[in-house]
């Protein structure tokens, strides 16, 4: 092959690399890596190698030095990767190189330079373990807080913003114990950009940004400490720091009265300014107690109704008291949830606002929630004890400005609508059919609406009070279990290691329990035995689901990566997520990042109209829809993506398959094998890596880490209607549905999933054809039939397919068929490596451990076929004509 | 090819026969001995690697000595042992069995008892070899099991016999 042959193989790897790339993630630039040393390597002693190894180094160092630049670095980089790319094909196509100069941008970045390396400076008493053990939740926690804030941009939900400060308050509190000074501050600053009345998303993503990079730094994952933070500090601080209020109807009195020393309202004082002595304190403590203790009686009184408006005087009184004690005291968690709840029972008090349900409910939470503070600093005064930060009182104060608002059922409630659905029809408030009925009035489908939705139909309908409805979603709430799981981290090797294990287990536990003379010897003990058998099935099961994850995480950096490219094309966009809570193995799950990564950029970027005008003439809504959706089906994990946008063209696609010879012109395609086209590697093989219906590039890439991950991928589209890609999963890498075959004395396996039927032929329906060996006719086709005794050599086994069985495989569209001496029966198997010695066997996907305990192998369909067309050797077989 | 035995292949020795030769493999190399189970034969592979077998749930290759060091084929007998051992693969551990007519004893060999591999010119590689142990009246052959049981040579094999 010559240079430039390989030019064009190299460029397109790198074009769909390319396109992959993202300025927020360094390690997506990591795959160019290669093909820059691949450059570099260019066999040839034309003009083309020689230019291309200058290219290849440059860009390797190029590569090298982004390491360790910054954001704005990098998505300057981008572009001039882009260029790069199209530069390549342009040479590759024979172009003039013209003295490389769309080159140059990597001169400047690499010359930009190696900027600001801080060293982390964590002081050596700090114990490594805890920096490690933060620094590993660190990213999570970073997705977590990215989830809430994007979630709390789009619907200005009171409680993901709510989340989100706790976290961002957690990691502020964890960075000041483990001197992680940049980190404090950052927080510091995003609490205070949070509760700002515009709070720029924005800038707070970009600061989640950097707490990530600054997390791998400090793990050692990156060269250089992110820069950017004063420019992130001002981005932040830019807002105007003001607490969040509903528009007008406050007094200026709800404003807090900042207490001397305090610089803001979020400098969450856990710590008191201690200046009064502590005798004083202790004597505001006491008093306090007595004051939480009255105000618990007056709200019971209230919430059993036998409340006069003289009780909810008489709690509002003490709220009073306990604000302006807590005032004097720089108590100021306390001041803060004391002033709030007091404008709330003023406002209850002047009949402004109805003094139940949620409200009650939030003034006990504020009570517990003082209660708390005073334990604080009462061991504070009694033991000395550093009193710890609280986050709960940032929530809460949202939490009772909502109520103040009215819509308590967003900021409140977070059961979700099936929870809340389930409590009323337990509680027998409405039936099921009414809630459909009331929702299908507002036009709402039961499948889209949330809690908030239902709760409201059904007052609207009548079906309920609002009384009845809030008390139903209380207590939804309260059935709700918590979110918080405690999780441990495992090694996956000693995971594996369970699995395996439990396996041999109940391979161990079914000889036990089938043994007839164990039976026979253990008499009346025998169900023992029995429930022996199925505690060890059960902890196998248990054993196998250890490592399904939710998608969730995979799914949130889809939403994250369209909301950013939404900005950055100027497409308006709506972005549905459902499903997140469906589990798969969690190599798949980490797997099938990049190739969503890659799908759904194509969508946004190729899929949706290149402008709201285009869509509007269409007579669509202007913002694009784009769904992500995740199910399990009948034991396989499907995952959607589907766009409204314009839908793939059949006529182009056509044409460039044709221009790139992946097809004879004459043929008659249906629509699947059309759109299948994409997935051929080549198909981008245009001179304009960004021609509209691009839709090609690095598909091929993407099909085949679904295939490694043992999945598909279909498309259907409608043209002006927009596209819909289908990736059906394996529930799990380790199991798989198998049929046992048996050929002579030896067993195989073959993945349920690949057969399509089985039969005993009879001798009209096997031919044989010169050159092409056995074909079996089958529903008015001919299938190429396989030995399988001949293709691995198995003695004694059936030679006459009549007296046999032919298994009828399919896979990659084609149909072959097996000659096998029977059926064993169907079997889940874990599939198990061969080792690495045997790593590649031809024809064989692995073993697995059979019931009996032995080792059966796993044949590979596609792979058998490619291995007997290569040796032919059927023909010789003296088969029936 | 002759080496000098250094200091380091003193030391403990399993002991094992293949017909009436005597050989012995490093202790620490050992992992555990098995009595001889159903073997699954893998197709398509060099006949020295008798198959696959399960050990608690993990798959692992067996490959027959006999058949590696070509001697003749022997039917199986009541002594017939799967020598389960570690060996080394680009400094990743790889767990293999080694099937072996019968397994002897665990005996302590001083570096002073052991002499270099024989050269019998070369047409012999005796490189798997890492030296002579003298017992008594008796000679086992160290083996450097890391060297027999070189995975990359059964990599090789198993394509050539494609």
């Amino acid at each position: 092959m010559d240079a430039r042959h390989h030019l064009i193989e190299l460029s397109e790897a790198m074009a769909a690399d390319a396109v992959a790339v993202s300025w927020t993630d360094l390690t997506t630039w990591m795959p160019l890596y290669p093909h820059c040393d691949a450059l570099a390597q260019l066999p040839g002693d034309d003009e083309i190698a020689a230019c291309c190894h200058d290219l290849g180094n440059a860009c390797r160092a190029w590569l090298d030095g982004l390491m360790e630049h910054q954001p704005e670095d990098i998505e300057s980089a981008a572009a001039s990767l882009h260029g790069l790319v199209a530069g390549l094909q342009l040479m590759a196509h024979g172009e003039e190189p013209q003295g490389v100069t769309w080159c140059e941008p990597f001169a400047q970045v690499v010359a930009a330079g190696k900027r600001s390396t801080t060293t982390l400076g964590i002081p050596s008493f700090i114990d490594p373990e805890l920096v490690c053990e933060f620094l590993t939740r660190l990213p999570s926690t970073c997705d977590d807080i990215e989830g809430h804030l994007m979630r709390h941009e789009q619907t200005a939900n009171q409680a993901a913003r709510d989340e989100a400060r706790g976290l961002i308050h957690t990691i502020k509190g964890e960075s000041g114990a483990l001197c992680m000074a940049p980190l404090e501050e950052l927080t510091h600053a995003m609490e205070e950009a949070l509760l700002a009345k515009d709070s720029r998303c924005d800038a707070l993503l970009a600061a989640v940004d950097w707490i990530r990079a600054y997390g791998a730094f400090a793990a050692g994952d990156r060269p250089g400490a992110p820069s950017g933070l004063d420019d992130l500090h001002d981005r932040l601080a830019g807002i105007e720091i003001k607490r969040p209020q509903d528009g007008g109807d406050l007094t200026p009195s709800d404003i807090i009265p900042i207490p001397e020393g305090a610089t803001g309202p979020a400098a969450e004082p856990s710590s008191l300014e201690l200046s009064r002595d502590t005798e004083e304190l202790a004597e505001f403590l006491g008093e306090a107690k007595e004051h939480l203790e009255a105000a618990d009686r007056h709200l019971l009184e209230l919430e059993g109704g036998s409340g006069s408006d003289e009780t909810l005087n008489a709690l509002f009184r003490s709220f009073h008291t306990l604000k302006g004690l807590a005032g004097f005291f720089g108590a100021n968690v306390i001041q803060r949830v004391a002033h709030e709840s007091e404008n709330l029972l003023d406002r209850a008090r002047q009949h402004e606002l109805e003094f139940s349900g949620a409200a009650i409910d939030v003034i006990f939470d504020a009570v517990d929630v003082i209660r708390q503070q005073i334990q604080t600093l009462t061991d504070y005064v009694e033991k000395g004890t550093q009193p710890g930060s609280s986050t709960e009182s940032g929530s809460l104060i949202a939490r009772i400005e909502a109520v103040m608002r009215g819509d308590s059922h967003t900021a409140i409630v977070r059961a979700s609508a099936k929870e809340l659905t389930q409590t009323i029809v337990s509680g027998g408030l409405a039936t099921r059919s009414q809630i459909t009925r009331a929702l299908e009035k507002q036009g709402i489908s039961s499948d889209d609406a949330d809690a908030e939705t239902v709760a409201k139909a059904l007052v609207d309908a009548g079906v309920a009070s609002a009384r009845e409805v809030a008390g139903a979603m209380r207590s939804a709430r309260q059935t709700k279990t918590p979110k918080l799981r405690e999780a441990v981290k495992v090694d996956a090797e000693r995971l594996d290691r369970l699995v395996d294990l439990s396996g041999e287990l109940v391979i161990g536990a079914s000889m036990i329990t089938h043994d007839e003379e164990m039976l026979h010897a253990l008499g009346d003990q025998s169900g023992r035995l029995t429930a022996l058998d199925k505690l060890v099935r059960e902890l196998q099961e248990l054993a196998t689901g250890l490592r399904l994850v939710p998608v969730h995480q995979t799914f949130q950096r889809m939403a994250r990566m369209v909301r950013d490219l939404s900005r950055k094309l100027n497409k308006p966009l709506e972005f549905h997520m459902s499903g997140e809570d469906t589990e798969l193995d969690k190599s798949v799950v980490d797997a099938i990042g990049d190739p969503l990564v890659h799908m759904v950029r194509n969508a946004v970027d190729h899929g949706l109209e290149a402008t709201p005008e285009e869509r509007e003439r269409a007579g669509k809504p202007r913002a694009g829809h784009i769904k992500l959706r995740a199910s399990h089906r009948g034991g396989s994990i499907y995952i959607e993506i589907q766009d409204d946008g314009r839908g793939l063209d059949r006529d182009t696609i056509l044409a460039k398959a044709r221009a790139n010879n992946m097809l004879s012109d004459d043929s008659e395609l249906a629509d699947r094998e059309v759109w299948n086209l994409i997935f051929e590697p080549g198909f981008s093989t245009a001179k304009n890596v960004s021609e509209v219906s691009g839709r090609g590039v690095g598909m091929d890439v993407v099909r085949r880490s679904i295939q490694s991950l043992r999945g598909q991928v279909d498309i259907t589209s409608t043209p002006g209607h927009g596209t819909l890609f289908t990736i059906r999963l394996p529930l799990t890498m380790a199991v798989i549905d198998g049929m046992v075959v048996g050929t002579g004395t030896e067993r195989y396996i073959i993945p349920t999933l690949s057969i399509v039927s089985s039969l005993r032929p009879k001798p009209e329906d096997i031919s044989s054809v010169t050159g092409r060996g056995e074909m079996l006719r089958w529903h008015e086709s001919l299938i190429p039939v396989f030995r399988l005794h001949e293709l691995f050599d198995i003695p004694g086994a059936i030679v006459d397919p009549c007296q046999g069985l032919i298994v009828i495989a399919e896979s990659e569209d084609q149909r072959y068929g097996l000659l096998v001496d029977e059926l064993l029966g169907q079997q889940q198997v874990v599939i198990k490596s061969l080792g690495a010695a045997l790593r590649k066997q031809p024809g064989l996907s692995g073993g697995a451990i059979l019931p009996d305990g032995n080792v059966g192998l796993i044949v590979d369909i596609i792979e058998l076929a490619h291995l007997a067309t290569r040796s032919q050797r059927h023909i010789a077989a003296g088969a029936p004509a | 090819m002759s080496t000098t035995p250094s200091p380091g292949v003193a030391g403990k020795y399993l002991t094992f026969r293949l017909g009436a030769e005597d050989y012995g493999l490093q202790i620490l190399k050992v992992q555990e001995i098995l009595g001889l189970m159903p073997v699954t034969r893998v197709p398509r592979t060099p006949s020295f690697i008798r198959g696959v077998v399960n050990l608690r749930g993990k798959v692992i290759p067996v490959v027959s000595l006999r058949a590696s060091f070509q001697l003749e084929a022997r039917d199986d007998s009541d002594h017939t042992c799967i020598v389960v051992v570690q060996v080394e693969r680009d400094g990743d551990p790889v767990v293999m069995g080694v099937i072996v007519d019968e397994v002897c004893e665990v005996v302590d060999i001083a570096g002073d008892a052991i002499e270099p591999a024989p050269s019998f010119g070369s047409q012999v590689d005796t490189s798997f070899i890492l030296g002579m142990g003298k017992l008594g009246e008796r000679v086992v052959a160290l083996l450097d099991i890391d060297h027999v049981l070189r995975p990359h040579d059964i990599q090789t094999v198993a394509e050539a016999a494609d």
